[in-house]
């Protein structure tokens, strides 16, 4: 068998074959096929091994299928919602004394290093710098309540039936992170009410923006 | 000359791909099927037998998991091809040291065609088969994926690991050689 001299139409004879190659260099292929045999020799010997090479056992399609991974957004959908999520976990009401709630009360006082609430609504003699010094990180996050009766120290939180609702060091000096124990019984009891309506309240994801502080005052809170 | 054209194959194998992201399981079938065929070609035409199915499986799961990694510069195609390419070689690695460690002789590949018998049809087939089968490991690559599956030069580079050019010395002489060798 020789070889054509016109190595570029060689070189195109598989494409050629597989119907690749564009119109114009499949009409130049087929125009040189008709004046040169020694290509329709190597065409032949192109489809030839191509049969030849294609002998491969059937593979099962099915078996394969069933081992692919899952496509990314079904895995997505796979996990539960936080809300569902929590719903479900969420255990059943105790007296407001129990152990869960004293744990989460500590949680809420104590706080982490750098955390304090906000606060929203400054007494007269507050200055702004009362929005404790570093960080305006509510710890629970936004909660809507009704009001609850203001303490007589400590801690108070303020209605907001339209917006947000801050626990606010009102007008003592005690900090929350100061000490539980100085809450009188009608304090702890607002604050151990607030927390279980926490709970109804989806988490903030941290990496959201925070809500805006709302001024208490012009908003008629208590 | 223009060269070669667009392949609307690639569309097609692209659209899947963004289905099956998008969840739809029948998407993976139908990619299966458009591609799992000339997987086990070109397994077969390397020299895998018993284990073609398994290697067409283990490349096809690999792609999948990493889909996101695939940024559509070579066809989908290309891509799986050098992912099986890889696997077949680290195969023939782990079985080459095994058969170092335990003794056992390398098998002479024009044994294994010879088994081809039974299945072929035509003896120019056969004696084309036994042709491929002495050529060397790079030249029966190449050959084998420009006429049995269609790869461009650039293609068939990208899944070997070479260039434009050499692809192209390696398909003629692997050629030549089947030619002499049916004279």
């Amino acid at each position: 068998m020789k070889d054509c001299s016109r190595v570029d139409i060689r070189d195109m004879l598989p494409s050629y074959e597989h119907g690749r190659l564009s119109a114009v260099d499949r009409d130049a292929v087929a125009a040189h096929l008709a004046n040169c045999p020694d290509c329709v020799t190597e065409l032949s010997l192109v489809r030839s091994a191509a049969r030849a090479l294609a002998g491969a056992p059937a593979v099962d399609l099915a078996r394969i299928v069933a081992a692919l991974p899952v496509p990314p957004r079904r895995r997505e959908e796979g996990a539960i919602p936080i809300d569902s999520r929590r719903a479900r976990s969420r255990p059943p009401r105790t007296a407001w004394a129990s152990s869960r709630r004293l744990t989460a009360i500590a949680a809420v006082a104590v706080g982490a290093a750098g955390l304090s609430f906000a606060v929203g609504r400054s007494a007269p003699d507050r200055p702004d710098s009362a929005l404790v010094a570093g960080s305006v990180t509510p710890v629970v996050g936004t909660v809507r309540a009704p009001a609850s009766p203001a303490a007589a120290s400590g801690l108070s939180s303020a209605a907001d039936p339209g917006g947000l609702i801050v626990a606010s060091a009102a007008d003592a000096e005690l900090s929350v992170a100061g000490g539980v124990s100085d809450l009188s019984d009608d304090a702890l009891r607002s604050l151990l009410g607030d927390i279980e309506r926490i709970d109804d309240v989806t988490v903030a994801d941290p990496a959201e923006p925070l809500p805006a502080v709302t001024d208490l005052d012009e908003e008629g809170g208590a | 000359m223009t060269g070669e054209s667009p392949h609307g194959e690639d569309a097609i194998d692209a659209a899947l791909i963004e289905r099956w992201r998008g969840g739809d399981e029948r998407a993976a079938s139908e990619l299966v099927a458009r591609h799992a065929p000339a997987l086990a070609r070109f397994a077969w035409n390397l020299g895998a037998r018993e284990d073609v199915d398994d290697l067409v499986q283990d490349t096809l799961v690999r792609a999948f998991g990493s889909l996101d990694a695939f940024r559509g510069d070579s066809s989908l195609r290309t891509w799986l091809f050098t992912i099986e390419r890889r696997l077949l070689l680290d195969r023939r690695r782990s079985e080459r040291r095994h058969r170092e460690t335990v003794g056992v002789g390398d098998q002479d590949v024009a044994t294994e065609y010879d088994a081809l018998d039974d299945v072929v049809a035509a003896e120019t087939e056969r004696r084309l088969r036994e042709a491929v089968a002495r050529l060397t490991p790079t030249q029966r690559e190449v050959f084998s994926l420009r006429v049995t599956e269609g790869l461009s030069y650039k293609e068939i580079a990208d899944v070997v690991g070479s260039t434009e050019g050499a692809a192209r010395v390696h398909y003629h002489n692997a050629m030549r050689a089947v030619k002499e060798s049916l004279t």
